[in-house]
């Protein structure tokens, strides 16, 4: 379908980072809830990762605004998002709610670490030492009642944050689905769509960097832990696919007029990645998913299982995202054309700065497991050096 | 009341510090400016509510009498420094062919500078549109702007200013018309503003003055001579109505298959 | 938080919470400040957006001028004979491009005409979708590759044939 686009309409004007940007801030909502699920719902399987999952949902959070800012025309003036955010625009949130989150996912980090803080501060020496000193903020108290204090802020945080992670990416998705100008994306399923897609991918997120971890770590996997993540995942996974697919199947359905040119895009346009996102972000998945919880699959099957529909559930997601963002901007306002998107290698959001943003937070967060252990209850044999051991079921 | 008491003793000092900061970091937030807007008093500045109140700008086209020509859409990359090598139009002309088959064939090369005579034998009727910003009672544009650095002024026009803008690029995905574009040089949100910077000072906008055969028609109308009223008064029509944009560039004759 | 997490035996000042909060106001205290300072002084005053922006549009210069006033002033017999002609609709710009410059400066900056067969075809060619009635159109090889203005000057498109001024 060549069609009519519009002349402003030949060059897509969201591209390939701000793709990568509602991934980014999925990644954390998603890692974000599985902490919660631990802290504020008692899903003590979970007890393994929830300190992981904070520290990888803080890396990516720390990354999160670097592909808007670098999207933008103007990036130095992107402080006036913070100056004056204009009330009746959803983006406008974004700074507010994410210096929120950004200000409650620390404060957990640090409430949770501090007594390792104290620890590191203690045995370390040099920079090392100067430096946790300073993450302490003076604050070296470990005394039991302090403690218990810890842990009724830590809870109320842990409750502050799920609404906070749910406005995060509930809004993004927002930001998508009330452009009414736009026939792909204008839908109120959109948010909703976004928040499930977001917490399928922080979960597949903690159990891939859950697996590999402890693989290069040389340490056991927690079989009820993996198992659970493989839970959640599906189940999350299974109700952001069918509303996902709700929403192309009402559209087809009613078959307004917008709808050939939106069968087109999926037609014609992007058909590899659609098919990305459905199959190999989900369809196979909730497969593999199910047969690594079968009790006759050996815990390595169900292991390399789990973390293979991990990585492929991640591919689907970014598909997803790229369907979502790049897709829409295909459809002409005209509904009566497609116009094209040829990413470049480095030039204009291009796929090597892309890549090169998403690398950044999973090196952020290696840098940050090395300064602040994050594997809960091994504390005491964290600055041993890691023996080689292979995965085995327990 | 007793509970002031017993409250400020449950609170320590960070507590009380960081609601205290907390309301007032809000409270900045919700009422920035209506305080420093009442003491500014320039008296070198234009007063624009009171220009405001003496004009309503209105936009027609009567399209029937467009030829093509598209000297509208290289005036206007003339007058407003657009690019004019750039594949971005604040104004473009779109031809319409409708076929024997009932297929409608829309097309707008170089913004209709490129036209090419042709001479396709399978059409029923085929015509020209010339397209513009709106300027709509309703703009999506400015609602979804971030920053406030894009807005209706009181007279009708949406503007967006140049020094605040961040070009993240959202008032293009609302506008319905395609009507927005990233200023390929300035790295900001531009779009058609019926020149603006003409009207204000009595001429007309630079596509309506070149316009050979009045197809564009542009009015004061709160001026009872303008000549925008009497097209009003015929059959018109806007685009993309059930978008609830209220657009305010009024067409007369406007055939069905315009999108 | 409460008064009793100073009964175990620490400092005030010691408590997590307070050294967080205290780092937290000092955060929130900067931002507030910044961003006070930092919302431009005309903004709200009109709406939500910068006042003074709309002075910088009502200011920026033209390119077309106004013909009645600019190339009248000069070019008043060209601009007085061409209102009694077939072409007494056009602006002088719109075959002459922008002459606001030329106007202000007219030694500095000249308008240039493209007197091509394709100029004059840009509304004189028969093309598909313009109106019969609007414009005098002619087939693209009306008259071989002759010069359109040889027979028609622009200025008076019929007066070789007895039509309209000079």
């Amino acid at each position: 379908m060549a069609g009519y686009v519009f002349p402003n309409e030949l060059e897509v004007h969201w591209r390939l980072f701000v793709v990568i940007y509602p991934y980014i801030t999925g990644l954390v909502a998603g890692a974000f809830i599985v902490s919660s699920l631990y802290h504020v719902f008692g899903k003590k399987e979970l007890k393994p990762v929830f300190r992981l999952s904070l520290v990888t949902a803080l890396s990516f959070l720390l990354v999160a605004p670097l592909p808007l800012l670098f999207h933008l025309g103007q990036p130095l003036r992107a402080f006036n998002i913070m100056w004056t955010p204009n009330p009746t625009s959803a983006m406008a949130g974004f700074g507010y709610i994410y210096g929120f989150y950004l200000i409650v996912v620390l404060l957990e980090v640090w409430f949770i670490f501090r007594q390792d803080l104290v620890k590191y501060a203690g045995e370390t020496s040099g920079a090392a030492r100067i430096g946790y000193n300073l993450l302490t903020l003076g604050a070296k108290d470990v005394s039991e009642s302090t403690l218990a204090l810890d842990r009724k802020i830590i809870n109320a945080l842990a409750v502050i944050g799920i609404p906070s992670a749910v406005l995060l990416h509930g809004y993004v998705g927002f930001i998508f689905g009330a452009v009414k100008a736009n026939a792909w994306w204008s839908s109120p399923l959109q948010p909703v769509i976004f928040l499930l897609s977001a917490i399928v991918s922080g979960i597949a997120l903690l159990a891939l960097v859950y697996t590999v971890s402890s693989y290069f770590r040389g340490k056991k996997i927690d079989r009820e832990c993996l198992l659970a993540l493989n839970k959640y995942l599906w189940a999350f996974l299974l109700a952001a696919i069918v509303l996902e697919q709700l929403d192309v199947m009402q559209k087809a359905y009613e078959s307004r007029a917008t709808w050939p040119v939106l069968h087109a895009l999926l037609e014609e346009a992007i058909p590899v990645t659609h098919a990305l996102q459905i199959y190999v972000g989900a369809a196979i998945p909730l497969v593999l998913l199910l047969i690594a919880r079968w009790n006759k699959v050996s815990f390595k099957m169900s292991y390399w299982l789990t973390s293979l529909s991990s990585l492929m559930v991640l591919i689907g997601v970014l598909s997803m995202r790229f369907n979502v963002v790049v897709g829409g901007q295909l459809v002409s306002k005209s509904s009566q054309g497609l116009t094209e998107f040829h990413p470049q290698a480095f030039a204009g959001e291009g796929v090597i700065p892309t890549i090169a943003l998403l690398a950044l937070p999973v090196v952020i967060l290696a840098v940050m497991t090395r300064l602040l252990p994050p594997w809960s209850g091994e504390e005491q044999d964290v600055i041993t050096t890691p023996e080689k051991e292979t995965v085995v079921a327990s | 009341m007793k509970h002031g008491m017993d409250r400020r003793s449950f609170l320590n000092l960070g507590g009380k510090v960081i609601i205290g900061s907390v309301v007032s970091s809000t409270a900045v937030l919700l009422v920035p400016n209506s305080i420093k807007a009442a003491d500014k008093g320039d008296n070198d500045t234009v007063n624009w509510e009171q220009v405001w109140q003496q004009q309503e700008w209105g936009f027609a086209i009567d399209t029937k009498k467009c030829i093509g020509c598209a000297r509208c859409v290289k005036a206007c990359k003339e007058e407003n420094s657009v690019p004019m090598d750039e594949e971005v139009y604040r104004t473009w002309v779109e031809r319409y062919m409708q076929k024997t088959n009932g297929q409608m064939s829309i097309e707008s090369p170089g913004g209709g500078l490129e036209f090419t005579p042709r001479n396709e034998e399978d059409v029923t009727k085929s015509y020209f549109v010339p397209k513009l910003c709106n300027q709509c009672n309703k703009p999506p544009c400015t609602k979804v702007c971030p920053v406030g650095a894009t807005y209706k002024t009181g007279d009708g026009v949406v503007l967006v200013d140049r020094k605040r803008c961040v070009g993240c690029g959202y008032c293009i995905q609302a506008c319905p018309y395609g009507a927005r574009f990233l200023h390929p040089e300035l790295k900001v949100a531009d779009k058609c503003t019926w020149c603006y910077h003409r009207i204000v000072k009595g001429l007309l906008p630079a596509c309506v003055q070149v316009c050979p055969t009045g197809t564009r028609v542009f009015g004061n109308l709160a001026d009872p001579d303008n000549p925008v009223t009497p097209i009003l008064k015929d059959r018109i029509g806007v685009l993309k109505p059930a978008m609830g944009t209220q657009p305010r560039v009024f067409y007369r004759d406007l055939d069905q298959g315009v999108v | 938080m409460k008064t009793e997490k100073t009964k175990s035996g620490n400092k005030l000042s010691q408590q997590p919470i307070f050294r967080v909060g205290v780092v937290l106001v000092l955060v929130l205290a900067s931002f507030a400040l910044v961003q006070q300072i930092s919302v431009p002084e005309s903004f709200g005053q009109y709406g939500y957006y910068r006042g003074d922006s709309v002075s910088e549009w009502a200011d920026m210069e033209v390119a077309f001028a106004d013909e009645s006033t600019s190339c009248a002033a000069c070019h008043t017999d060209r601009f007085n004979n061409i209102k009694t002609t077939t072409h007494k609709g056009l602006n002088c710009q719109t075959c002459h491009g922008p002459a606001e410059k030329h106007a202000k400066d007219p030694g500095g900056s000249k308008p240039t005409i493209e007197a091509s067969r394709e100029f004059c075809g840009t509304c004189h060619f028969q093309v598909q979708g313009r109106p019969e009635t609007a414009v005098k159109q002619v087939n693209l090889d009306h008259n071989g590759q002759v010069n359109c203005v040889q027979c028609h000057p622009a200025h008076a498109p019929w007066s070789k044939f007895g039509g309209g001024t000079k």
